[in-house]
């Protein structure tokens, strides 16, 4: 894991790693190949009381040959009981 | 003192300068609490994660519901599993299908319960996405 930070808006730079971002300061403050090695960032204790958008989250950014996407999904067979 | 809460939410960018709607949340499982970005993604039935994302949160992914989801680009097989989730403040359970054939890099948020606990609004010029 390197520890860096860019404004999100230059996050191509880091296109197939998995970054953490700060989404109050709007910027990428580690980058890491796997997931693991950036856990440590995006990991909190289940007391912290702080809301889910205001610390550092996880986000792979896509490949350069990713894109462009048609993601529509469908439930195919086995119905899914959605009734929680 | 009141919670810092986040409701409006800057599209993030491709490595083609393309921007998606994209959303902070947490997931938890057992003790655990994590912190992903994913895709606000209407055309979704029910959210998709990469399966990593289940191993670091300590899942199994095979112990979910066996499913298969289609699209366009084929179906692929995947484990449904109900975790709970917090999103803009509010905590709920979601079913999220995680996939070892799931290879996107976007995690995606389908309309599966999630769109029920919202008011969704995409700014598409302002590149921005709002949940009420």
């Amino acid at each position: 894991m390197k520890k860096v930070y860019v404004s999100t808006k230059n996050i191509k730079q880091f296109a197939g790693k998995w970054v953490v971002i700060d989404p109050i300061k709007d910027k990428v403050i580690a980058v890491g190949d796997t997931l693991e090695e950036i856990d440590s960032l995006i990991t909190r204790s289940k007391d912290d009381r702080r809301a889910s958008g205001t610390v550092p989250a996880a986000f792979k950014v896509p490949r350069k040959d990713e894109g462009p996407y048609i993601l529509c999904f469908y439930e195919e067979i086995a119905p899914i009981k959605l009734s929680i | 003192m009141k919670k810092l809460l986040l409701l409006s939410f800057p599209y993030k960018t491709d490595a083609q300068g393309n921007s998606f709607p994209v959303i902070p949340l947490s997931l938890k499982f057992d003790n655990k609490k994590k912190e992903f970005f994913a895709l606000v993604d209407s055309g979704a039935t029910i959210s998709i994660f990469r399966s990593e994302v289940a191993e670091s949160l300590g899942i199994n992914v095979n112990n979910g519901k066996e499913t298969y989801l289609g699209g366009v680009g084929g179906r692929i097989k995947g484990y449904i599993h109900k975790l709970k989730v917090e999103i803009a403040g509010k905590q709920f359970v979601c079913p999220i299908v995680f996939s070892y054939e799931y290879l996107v890099s976007f995690n995606l948020l389908g309309r599966a319960i999630f769109f029920e606990k919202f008011r969704i609004i995409f700014e598409e010029k302002k590149s921005k996405v709002i949940l009420d």
